[in-house]
C-alpha cells in the first residue's frame, strides 16, 4: 500500500523542529545580544573621526545603524562631550552626508566625574607643558598619589565624623524624647542630663568637621589649580581639572595586548565602583553588592524554615487534614505572582511589623518623622523573598524526602535510633542532594525577581551599603541596590536612557552570569552529593 | 539544685542515654512541627492580610450622632440664617457656628460636659446696624452675605484645634470676612440672590434681582502707572427674559452661573469671558414635568451641578462647551424618595459627595461619580431644617426646628470604590460617553476614576497574546524532542530549553522594550503610518512574554507526551500508521489533559508576570483588541501606583484589591491545573 506523501507529515515534523530550533534561536540572539553589547560597553573601541562633506568633523564612537523613514541609511554616533553639545551626547548622521572616517592616533577619551566622557586631543604645548600623553599620565599618577596622602585621609575622617553625627543625633532625640516622657522627675533630669552631653557632642563633632573641611577646602583648591587643556574636534578648547579626570586613554593607538588590558580594567572598574550621574556612568558595585547579600539574607531565612516545614509535612504530619490542606496551599503558593508578595511583605512587614518595631523600639524617631524599620529595608526584602521561595523549598524538601526508601527509614527505626536520629543521620543526607538542589534553583529565581523589591526596598541609588564599617557593620534596615531593579531604573527611568544603554547590557550580563552561576552550582552538586550518598545497591 | 542532685542527674543521664536521647528527639519534634506551623499559617496570613487591606473598600458608609447643642432660647431657629461646621484631624472635636438673621454668630462646641453660654458677637467687620437680606451658601463654609444698606461681603468659618500649654486641646473657631463691597447703580429693590467668588484681590460678585437682572461686578488685580498693584473694577449687566422666575442660584470659580427657574429649567450665563464681551445664555430643561428647581449646588472642582427639584428628585449635569455655548448633559440622578421638595445642600470638599436635605426632614448622602446613595437618614422628630458638612466630610451638622444643633460623625467609607466604582461603565467629568477608566492621579480637584476593567483587561490581554504566541512554538518543540529527535539529543536539548526558565524577567524585559519594540516599529512602518500605533504595544508583549512562558508549556507538555505509554504508539505503528499519524492521532489526544495542564499553567504564569509588562507594554489603561496599543496590567500597576499611595487610603487599599484579583486569578488556574494533572495519573493508573 503506498503511503501518500502528505499522511507521514514530513511537512509537519519538519515545522516541529523549526519550532525547537526556533526556541533555540532566540535563546541564543537573547545572549548573543547581551554579550555582543557588553563587550562592546567595556572593549576600548576606536575613535573614529568622521569628516561629513558640509565640511564639518567631529569625534565619535559608531553605536547604531538603521535606516531613516524616507529610507536613506544612517548612523548613530556617541560623541560625548555634552555641555558642548548643549545636553546631547548622541547624534545621528546620513551615511551618504560623510565623507571620509579617519582613526587618529591622538584622539583621547576622558571619563569625567561630570558632563560624561569628552572625546578630544591634548591641548599642545602652548597650554600645557607638554603635549604628550606620556606626561599627561605622570602627571595623573602623581596628582592621584598626592590626593591619597594628603585628600583622602581628610575625607575618611569626615565620612567618619558624619556616621558619628547621625549616631550622637539620634542619640540626642532619643534622649529629649525620654526626658518629655519621663514621669518620675529623677529619670527626667537623667535624661536630660544625657541631651545636654549629646547636644555638646554634637556642637564639637560640628565644629571639628567644620575645621576639617576649611582644611579640605584649602587643599581641594590646591589640587583644583592642577588641570589640564584639552581640545574639542571643533577646535572648542576645555579646561579640565585634574580631580574631574576618572580615565583617560587613547584607544587608536593601543596594540591588542594593551587592549585587552585595558579590556580587563574596565571590568574590574564595573564591578567595583560606585555609579556616577545618576546611573549613567561608572560602576555597579552596590548592586552587585546588594544583590549578593540580598540572596544570601533570603537563603538564612527561607532554609530552615522551608526545610524544616517540608520535613513536617513529610514525617512529622503524614496525614490528616491539616497537613493535606497545607500541601493544596503549599502548591498554590508557588503559583502566587511574586508581585502578590511585594505587596503583603509591604503591608505586613514594613508598615505592620516594621511599624510595631520603630514605635516600640525608636518612638522618638517616629515622632520625629524618620523611619528605621518602618519604611523599606534589605531585611524585609529578604523576608519577602524568602517567602516566596518557601513554597519552592517545601515541595522540592517533600519530594527529596520522598524519594528515600521506607525500608531505610524502617530498618533505622528497628535498631533503635529515635525519630530524630533517622531524621539526621540517615534520611537528611541522603535526601541532602534533592533538598539542596531545590534551594539553589529556588535561590536562583529569586535572584531574579524585580518586582517584590520594587516595593520592600531597593531604590536607585544608596549612598552606603548595608554591611560597612560603621557599628553595628550590619545594617539591616537600610535600603540597598539591586541588579535587576538596577536594570529597570537604567532602563527607564533614566533621564538620559541612551548614555545608559551599554551599562545596562553590562548589568544584565552581570546578572545573567550570576544567576547561571547559581543554576550551575545547584547541578553540580546535585551530582556530586548524588555519587556520595546515592544507594550504593541494596 | 545543690550540687550533689546536679550530679546526680547527670551521672543518670550518661548511664540513661536513650532518657537523652528522647529528649532531644521530643525537642527536636517540637521545634520542627512549630516551624512547619508557622510556616502554614505565614501563607494563610498574606491571603488574610490582603483581604484584610481590601475588604473595606466595599463596606458600607456609616454615621452615627455623636453630641447634640441647644441653642440658647434667645437664638430662635428661624433667626438662623446659615450654618457651618468643622472638626479637628481626628474627630474629636467638633464646632457648629451659625449666623444670625441680626448680623450676630455665634459657636457651639460639642464637647462632653460643655453646658454653658454661647456668646453671640456680631461678624467681624460688619457694616454698622443693618442686617442680613440675604445670605447664599457655597454648601461649604463660605456665606454670601447681602446686608440691608446695600453691602456685600463674603465669610468663611474657620476652626483651629490648637493644644494649650496645659496639655487640653482647646477648639478656636471664628468666621473671617474675605472681602466686602457694594452694588452701585442697583434699583430699590434689593437683589433676590448675591453670590460672591474669590478673595481680596481677585472677587466676581453677582447679583440677581427678581425680574430677571443679573448684574455681575468683577475685580481683577491690575497694574498703576507706578507699577503699584491696584484693582480694576468691571461691571455689567444682561436681563433674562425667559425662563420663569428664579429659584436657586449658583456660581462657580471659572464664572458660570446657572439659574433654576420654577419651570425647572437652568438657565447657564457664562460671566467667564472678558468683561466687555455680551455673556451667552443657554436654557436647559433639567425637571420632569416642569416642576420647580430648588436647590443648586456646584460639587467640588467647580464643574459637575447638583440641581434639587420640588418634587425631591436630585440630578447632577456636566456642562459642555459647544459652539461657544455652554450644554448641559445629565450624568446621574437619584428619585425622589417621598420626602418632598430638595430643601439644603451641603457639599464634601474632599469628593464628590453631597448631603441633600428635603422637606420632611430626611438627609440622603449622595456620591455623584458611581451615582450611589452612600447614606439614606429618615427624618427625624424634631425635623432638621438645616445642614452643613466639614471639608473633610467627616462631620455634619444639622439644625432641628426645636432648637438643638445636632453633630453627627461620618465615615463615607471609600466612596469611589465599591462595586459600581470598580466594574461600572461610568460617565466622568469632562467625558464624552460612560467609560471604563482608570486614572488614579491628578489634582487634588479632579475626579478619582477607579474602573478595574481596563486592568483586568489589560492582563487577560497580556496572558492570551502571549499563549498565542508560546503555546504552538512550545508544543511543537515538545512532540519534537518527545516523539522524534533521538535520545542522545533529547538528553541535550531538553535541559537547554528549560534553562531558559531561569532567566530572570527583568532581562526579557528590557531586550523587549529596548531592543525588539524599535525594531519592530522600524520593520511595521506599514502599520505605523496607517494605524494608530504605540512602540511599546502587545505585539511586543506577545513575543516577549510569550517566550518568557515557552519553557513553562514545553516543560510540562513534553513531560506529558513522553508519559504516553509506548504500548499505545507502538501499536499504531504495528497496525501501519506512520509516526506522524500516531502523534497526532493517539499520542496528543492521550496527552492531552497533559498538555491542557501545561498551557493553563503556563496562563497562570502569564497572568501574574510584572517585569516585562512593566518594562514593554507602554502602561497606558486602556481598552482595545488592536496588537498595536500598549496595555496596563493588575500586577504593574501595583508596581507603579504603590509607591504613591498614602497608606490607608483608597488608592491603596484597591491596589491591595487588584493584589486579591491576581492571587484568586491565579488560584484557580492552578487548582483547575491540578485538577487535571491528578485525572491524568487516574488514568495512566487505568492502563
Amino acid at each position: 500500500m503506498a503511503q501518500s506523501q502528505r499522511s507521514d507529515g514530513k511537512v509537519w515534523i519538519f515545522l516541529c523542529r523549526a519550532c525547537l530550533i526556533l526556541i533555540l534561536a532566540m535563546m541564543g540572539l537573547l545572549a548573543a545580544l547581551i554579550i555582543a553589547n557588553s563587550f562592546h560597553a567595556l572593549w576600548p573601541n576606536r575613535i573614529e573621526q568622521v569628516r561629513m562633506s558640509t565640511g564639518e568633523s567631529f569625534l565619535g564612537f559608531p553605536v547604531n545603524a538603521d535606516v531613516s523613514p524616507e529610507g536613506l541609511p544612517r548612523l548613530q554616533y556617541k560623541v560625548g562631550n555634552r555641555e558642548l553639545n548643549s545636553g546631547a551626547d548622541f547624534r545621528w548622521v546620513y551615511e551618504r552626508d560623510i565623507e571620509s572616517r579617519d582613526y587618529p592616533g591622538v584622539a583621547m577619551l576622558v571619563s569625567r566625574t561630570e558632563n560624561g566622557d569628552f572625546l578630544g586631543t591634548l591641548g599642545g604645548p602652548e597650554d600645557n607643558d607638554t603635549g604628550s600623553p606620556a606626561h599627561l599620565l605622570d602627571r595623573l599618577d602623581a596628582y592621584r598619589a598626592r590626593w591619597n596622602a594628603e585628600a583622602e585621609p581628610l575625607l575618611r575622617q569626615m565620612a567618619t565624623l558624619g556616621e558619628e553625627w547621625q549616631r550622637i543625633h539620634l542619640a540626642a532625640l532619643k534622649a529629649g524624647y525620654e526626658a518629655k516622657q519621663a514621669s518620675a522627675a529623677a529619670t527626667a533630669a537623667e535624661w536630660e542630663s544625657k541631651l545636654h552631653f549629646a547636644q555638646e557632642r554634637e556642637s564639637a563633632i560640628k565644629a571639628l568637621s567644620e575645621r576639617l573641611m576649611t582644611e579640605f577646602a584649602q587643599v581641594k583648591d590646591g589640587f583644583a589649580r592642577e588641570s589640564v587643556v584639552l581640545v574639542a574636534e571643533d577646535a572648542t578648547r576645555i579646561v579640565l581639572p585634574l580631580s574631574a579626570i576618572v580615565d583617560v586613554s587613547w584607544p587608536n593607538a593601543m596594540n591588542p595586548l594593551e587592549k585587552l588590558g585595558r579590556f580587563a580594567v574596565n571590568i574590574w572598574h564595573l564591578l567595583t565602583r560606585y555609579p556616577r550621574e545618576a546611573n549613567t556612568e561608572g560602576g555597579i558595585y552596590p548592586a552587585l553588592f546588594g544583590t549578593i547579600m540580598l540572596v544570601f539574607l533570603m537563603a538564612i531565612s527561607a532554609f530552615p524554615l522551608g526545610v524544616a516545614a517540608g520535613i513536617y509535612l513529610r514525617e512529622y504530619a503524614k496525614d490528616g487534614f491539616l497537613p493535606r490542606i497545607a500541601r493544596v496551599a503549599v502548591n498554590n503558593l508557588a503559583g502566587v505572582p511574586s508581585i502578590v508578595y511585594g505587596i503583603f511583605g509591604l503591608g505586613f512587614f514594613i508598615y505592620g511589623m516594621g511599624g510595631t518595631i520603630d514605635s516600640l523600639l525608636y518612638p522618638e524617631r517616629v515622632a520625629a518623622g524618620i523611619n528605621t524599620y518602618g519604611g523599606g529595608g534589605i531585611i524585609w526584602s529578604a523576608l519577602t523573598l524568602g517567602l516566596l521561595t518557601l513554597p519552592v523549598v517545601i515541595v522540592a524538601t517533600e519530594e527529596a524526602l520522598a524519594t528515600v526508601p521506607s525500608e531505610i527509614r524502617q530498618g533505622s527505626l528497628a535498631l533503635g535510633a529515635t525519630r530524630f536520629q533517622t531524621l539526621v543521620r540517615v534520611i537528611l543526607p541522603m535526601a541532602s542532594p534533592g533538598i539542596l538542589t531545590g534551594f539553589i534553583l529556588a535561590m536562583a529565581r529569586a535572584a531574579g525577581e524585580v518586582a517584590p523589591l520594587m516595593l520592600t526596598g531597593a531604590v536607585k541609588s544608596a549612598h552606603s551599603l548595608p554591611l560597612d564599617g560603621s557599628w553595628p557593620f550590619v545594617h539591616l534596615e537600610r535600603k540597598f541596590m539591586h541588579l535587576g531593579f538596577h536594570i529597570y531604573d537604567m532602563g527607564f527611568q533614566s533621564p538620559n536612557v541612551e548614555a545608559s544603554k551599554p551599562l545596562v547590557y553590562v548589568t544584565a550580563l552581570v546578572l545573567l552570569v550570576l544567576v547561571f552561576v547559581l543554576n550551575f552550582a545547584a547541578i553540580s552538586l546535585r551530582k556530586r552529593m548524588r555519587e556520595k550518598y546515592a544507594m550504593k545497591g541494596f | 539544685m545543690k550540687n550533689n542532685e546536679t550530679s546526680s542527674l547527670m551521672s543518670s543521664m550518661t548511664k540513661h542515654p536513650h532518657r537523652m536521647k528522647r529528649l532531644t528527639d521530643k525537642l527536636a519534634a517540637w521545634v520542627i512541627t512549630a516551624a512547619g506551623i508557622t510556616v502554614i499559617a505565614a501563607m494563610f496570613a498574606m491571603l488574610a492580610l490582603i483581604v484584610r487591606e481590601a475588604a473595606p473598600l466595599f463596606f458600607p458608609a456609616s454615621q452615627a450622632v455623636v453630641g447634640a447643642i441647644v441653642l440658647p432660647a434667645t437664638v430662635a431657629t428661624d433667626n438662623v440664617v446659615a450654618v457651618g461646621v468643622e472638626a479637628d484631624l481626628h474627630n474629636q472635636f467638633r464646632v457648629a457656628g451659625f449666623i444670625l438673621k441680626d448680623g450676630r454668630a455665634g459657636f457651639a462646641l460639642d464637647q462632653p460636659g460643655f453646658a454653658g453660654e454661647i456668646p453671640l458677637a456680631r461678624l467681624p467687620d460688619a457694616p454698622e446696624s443693618t442686617s442680613i437680606v440675604a445670605v447664599q451658601s457655597d454648601g461649604n463654609g463660605s456665606f454670601s452675605i447681602l446686608w440691608d444698606d446695600g453691602t456685600v461681603s463674603l465669610y468663611a468659618m474657620s476652626a483651629d484645634f490648637p493644644i494649650g500649654d496645659d496639655g487640653i486641646q482647646q477648639a478656636s473657631p471664628r468666621f473671617t470676612r474675605v472681602f466686602s463691597d457694594t452694588i452701585e447703580d442697583s434699583p430699590s429693590v434689593p437683589p433676590q440672590y448675591v453670590l460672591l467668588r474669590g478673595d481680596a484681590a481677585r472677587y466676581r460678585i453677582v447679583a440677581i434681582y427678581a425680574d430677571g437682572t443679573v448684574v455681575e461686578k468683577r475685580r481683577t488685580p491690575g497694574r498703576g502707572l507706578l507699577g503699584a498693584s491696584k484693582g480694576v473694577e468691571s461691571v455689567r449687566s444682561t436681563r433674562l427674559d425667559r425662563g420663569g422666575a428664579i429659584t436657586a442660584a449658583a456660581l462657580n470659580d471659572d464664572g458660570l452661573l446657572y439659574l433654576g427657574t420654577d419651570q425647572g429649567v437652568l438657565v447657564s450665563i457664562d460671566l467667564s469671558g472678558d468683561a466687555d464681551t455680551t455673556p451667552a445664555i443657554s436654557i436647559t430643561p433639567v425637571v420632569r414635568d416642569r416642576g420647580a428647581v430648588t436647590s443648586l449646588s456646584f460639587l467640588t472642582g467647580g464643574y459637575a451641578l447638583a440641581v434639587g427639584d420640588a418634587q425631591g428628585t436630585i440630578s447632577v449635569w456636566f456642562p459642555r462647551r459647544e459652539n461657544g455655548a455652554f450644554r448641559l448633559r445629565r450624568s446621574t440622578g437619584w428619585d425622589a424618595d417621598g420626602g418632598g421638595a430638595v430643601y439644603d445642600m451641603a457639599i464634601s470638599g474632599r469628593d464628590r459627595g453631597f448631603v441633600v436635605l428635603d422637606e420632611s426632614g430626611a438627609l440622603r448622602w449622595l456620591y455623584s461619580t458611581t451615582g450611589a446613595t452612600l447614606l439614606s437618614l429618615p427624618p427625624s422628630r424634631p425635623k432638621a431644617v438645616a445642614v452643613a458638612i466639614n471639608e473633610r466630610a467627616d462631620t455634619m451638622a444639622t439644625l432641628h426646628t426645636d432648637g438643638t444643633l445636632r453633630f453627627h460623625a461620618m465615615d463615607s467609607s471609600f466612596p469611589e470604590a465599591g462595586w459600581a466604582g470598580f466594574f461600572k461603565r461610568l460617565l466622568y467629568e469632562g467625558y464624552e460617553t460612560a467609560a471604563f477608566v482608570w486614572q488614579s492621579t491628578g489634582s487634588d480637584a479632579s475626579e478619582p476614576k477607579l474602573s478595574l476593567v481596563p486592568l483586568i483587561w489589560g492582563s487577560i490581554k497580556a496572558a492570551v497574546y502571549a499563549l498565542f504566541f508560546a503555546t504552538p512554538i512550545a508544543l511543537a518543540a515538545a512532540v519534537y524532542i518527545s516523539q522524534f529527535a533521538s535520545p542522545v539529543w533529547r538528553a541535550r536539548l531538553k535541559p537547554a530549553v528549560e534553562m531558559l526558565a531561569a532567566v530572570p524577567s527583568v532581562v526579557i524585559g528590557f531586550i523587549a522594550a529596548l531592543w525588539l519594540a524599535p525594531l519592530l516599529e522600524r520593520h511595521l512602518q506599514f502599520f505605523v503610518q496607517h494605524y494608530p500605533y504605540d512602540q511599546r504595544n502587545s505585539l511586543v508583549i506577545a513575543i516577549a512574554m510569550g517566550f518568557a512562558v515557552i519553557p513553562t508549556v514545553f516543560s510540562l507538555a513534553e513531560d506529558a507526551i513522553s508519559a504516553v505509554p509506548p504500548s499505545l504508539s507502538a501499536a499504531s505503528l504495528a497496525l501501519g500508521a506512520s509516526k506522524w499519524q500516531t502523534v497526532i492521532r493517539v499520542v496528543l489526544p492521550t496527552a492531552s489533559p497533559g498538555i491542557f495542564t501545561a498551557v493553563m499553567l503556563g496562563l497562570g504564569r502569564a497572568v501574574g508576570e510584572t517585569m516585562i509588562v512593566l518594562m514593554a507594554a507602554g502602561n497606558t489603561p486602556i481598552i482595545s483588541l488592536s496588537p498595536f496599543n500598549g496595555m496596563r496590567t493588575l500586577s504593574a500597576n501595583i508596581a507603579v501606583e504603590m509607591p504613591e499611595a498614602p497608606v490607608g487610603g483608597t488608592l491603596y487599599r484597591t491596589l491591595f484589591l487588584c493584589a486579591l484579583i491576581l492571587f484568586v486569578l491565579t488560584l484557580v488556574i492552578n487548582s483547575a491545573a491540578e485538577v487535571f494533572r491528578h485525572r491524568l495519573r487516574t488514568r495512566y493508573g487505568k492502563v
